[in-house]
């Protein structure tokens, strides 16, 4: 009986799930078409009602306005110098640190896995304080450093780099040995091209999460010079809350590469994301 | 396999070899991780303004925090924004999973792309965004409301609603990462069981029921685990959303260990929130580890 009604009507339940999908992903899509219409409206749009949805001519000229005159070109670039180091240095250290609990056996090594891996079950938000004064002690507060430093480490990159390196036979490394490769040798030239894909994954994962991190700096930055996009948008908006339409342009400012990042990188994404959830 | 000669191959050789990878990683996790943990210990036991002089206390801050009626009030207002939140990102994320992948469905990964748009985006600006369109005088919301009829409402301004207008955009942020996790997680599930079901004459709700669901119940735990532990943390929606004020409607835990520590300066006592927030994820993170040991086990 059910069987039969489930087969009666396939188109129903094909034209539903349809729209089901359509009206989730459109959910989901608004509040980013919206930001960018206002971000092209004057001031006077901004307040029309009903709400303008094409702004004819879209004014570009907002863009301009945040980008010059209220330095998130600056803010920009801030957060590209400390997106691309932290995502470069991590990686690396990710790597090496997975290569060494990989490929290697010493004394400790169970104890030094857990020390690093522990880590993930410190919530950042404990440590804000002693981050804080640490780089107070080492007067590198408000500088790039500050941002940089704390970025390198993850614990979830180590764990990742080792089950990747893991796969790679022994005996490719051995016979590199037999060649006469040193460590340092075997771990460039053959570790590395090995673990490409894994790689890139971790890189965008960490290049999204230090690009989108905001309580860290917002903590140890302090000058306007410094401030990555997410502090200098969210102190933006409390400076400048009626102007919805400058404000929206930082906004998609501040979403623009990360998105870009995505959407080129998206099948890494996902094969890291979905590598989170099924490391138990 | 070769002689003693080329000492490369020794133990002692390969094991000096890891120590040195093994130190850069080393020194950074000790800095910037887990010496921390422990200096904010310490520092939870002072009083300190980080001007004057530090003053030992003890567990005071712990045992005035039970008492102070902010962070209760951050505390329920942690647990309310949990308990919300999660089964309904749960419950979107699994539906629309379902939904995507059922095999008729073209342009899938069109349709994943669009949910995980909010998951990849920063939480300032979304908050940013969805500030300006909960605006209850010219925001589209409320025009939108208006428009159905069901008249204008305050939402962040309103103290009534302003943490459950939080929790919707943490809802919508979150669906798209539990739909992704629940999709790879629906993928696992062997098709011969769905057809054995199938055979049984099964219902779609049925097979919902003794196949997809007892299968996904690894995937659910941990984002349910993921999901408490995200929402202990949730700091920058609030701070964006509130402009940056401590509201007893809107107060969270993260959010009052900021505004002790960096409002205040009050150091020892906001250090003591932090290991509050510590210990109870951790405790949430040892129920995981432990019933995933006794599945094992």
């Amino acid at each position: 009986m059910e069987r039969q009604a489930q087969k009666a009507d396939p188109l129903l339940v094909k034209v539903s799930a349809y729209i089901i999908l359509i009206v989730g992903g459109i959910t989901m899509l608004i509040p980013f078409l919206w930001m960018i219409i206002s971000s092209l409206q004057s001031r006077a749009q901004l307040y029309q009602i009903p709400p303008v949805w094409f702004p004819v001519p879209p004014r570009w000229a907002n863009y301009t306005e945040v980008w010059v005159s209220i330095n998130f070109a600056r803010y920009f670039l801030n957060s590209c110098i400390v997106s691309s180091i932290v995502t470069v240095s991590a990686v690396l250290i990710s790597a090496m640190g997975g290569f060494s609990f990989a490929k290697y056996d010493f004394p400790g090594k169970r104890a030094l896995f857990l020390y690093f891996i522990a880590t993930l079950m410190i919530p950042y938000q404990v440590t804000l304080i002693p981050l804080f004064l640490i780089f107070r002690y080492l007067g590198l507060l408000d500088t790039y450093m500050a941002m940089i430093l704390p970025g390198m480490t993850s614990a979830f990159g180590i764990f990742m780099m080792r089950q990747f390196i893991t796969n790679i036979p022994e005996d490719l490394l051995d016979s590199a040995r037999i060649d006469g490769a040193r460590e340092a040798g075997i771990f460039w030239r053959v570790v590395l091209p090995n673990i490409k894909p894994a790689l890139s994954a971790l890189a965008v994962f960490v290049f999204v999460g230090i690009w989108n991190d905001f309580i860290w700096p917002l903590v140890a930055i302090s000058s306007d010079e410094l401030k990555p996009i997410q502090v200098g948008l969210a102190s933006f908006v409390q400076q400048h809350s009626a102007s919805w339409h400058l404000v929206m342009a930082g906004a998609t400012c501040a979403l623009v590469p990360v998105i870009l990042v995505f959407l080129l990188f998206q099948r890494q994404f996902v094969a890291g994301v979905v590598l989170t959830g099924m490391k138990e | 396999m070769t002689p003693a000669t080329t000492s490369r191959y020794s133990f002692q050789y390969r094991a000096r070899s890891a120590y040195l990878f093994l130190l850069v990683p080393l020194v950074l996790f000790t800095l910037f991780r887990n010496l921390p943990l422990l200096v904010a210990f310490i520092i939870s036991l002072m009083d300190w303004d980080i001007v004057g002089s530090a003053k030992w206390v003890g567990f005071k801050h712990y045992l005035d925090l039970l008492k102070d009626h902010n962070f209760r009030t951050a505390f329920w207002n942690t647990i309310f924004f949990t308990v919300g939140t999660v089964p309904a990102a749960l419950a979107g994320g699994l539906f629309f999973a379902m939904v995507i992948e059922a095999r008729f469905i073209k342009f899938r990964a069109g349709f994943r792309t669009l949910f995980f748009l909010p998951v990849v985006s920063s939480m300032v600006a979304i908050a940013t965004v969805w500030n300006w369109i909960y605006n209850p005088l010219f925001g589209i919301l409320n025009q939108l409301t208006q428009q159905m009829g069901l008249g204008r409402f305050g939402w962040i301004a309103d103290d009534r609603m302003a943490l459950v207008s939080i929790m919707i955009v943490a809802i919508w942020k979150t669906i798209g990462y539990n739909m992704i996790i629940y999709m790879a997680g629906l993928n696992g599930i062997p098709q011969v069981y769905y057809e054995a079901a199938a055979i049984d004459g099964a219902t779609r709700w049925q097979s919902f029921r003794h196949v997809t669901w007892p299968m996904l119940r690894p995937v659910t735990f941990f984002l349910v685990v993921m999901g408490i532990i995200n929402s202990f943390q949730v700091f920058d929606l609030v701070y964006v959303l509130t402009s940056g004020a401590m509201k007893d409607s809107t107060n969270v835990l993260v959010f009052y260990l900021y505004h002790k520590a960096f409002a205040e300066m009050n150091l020892g006592y906001a250090s003591a929130i932090g290991y509050y927030i510590f210990i109870l994820i951790l405790g949430v993170t040892l129920v995981q580890f432990w019933s995933n040991r006794r599945k094992e086990g």
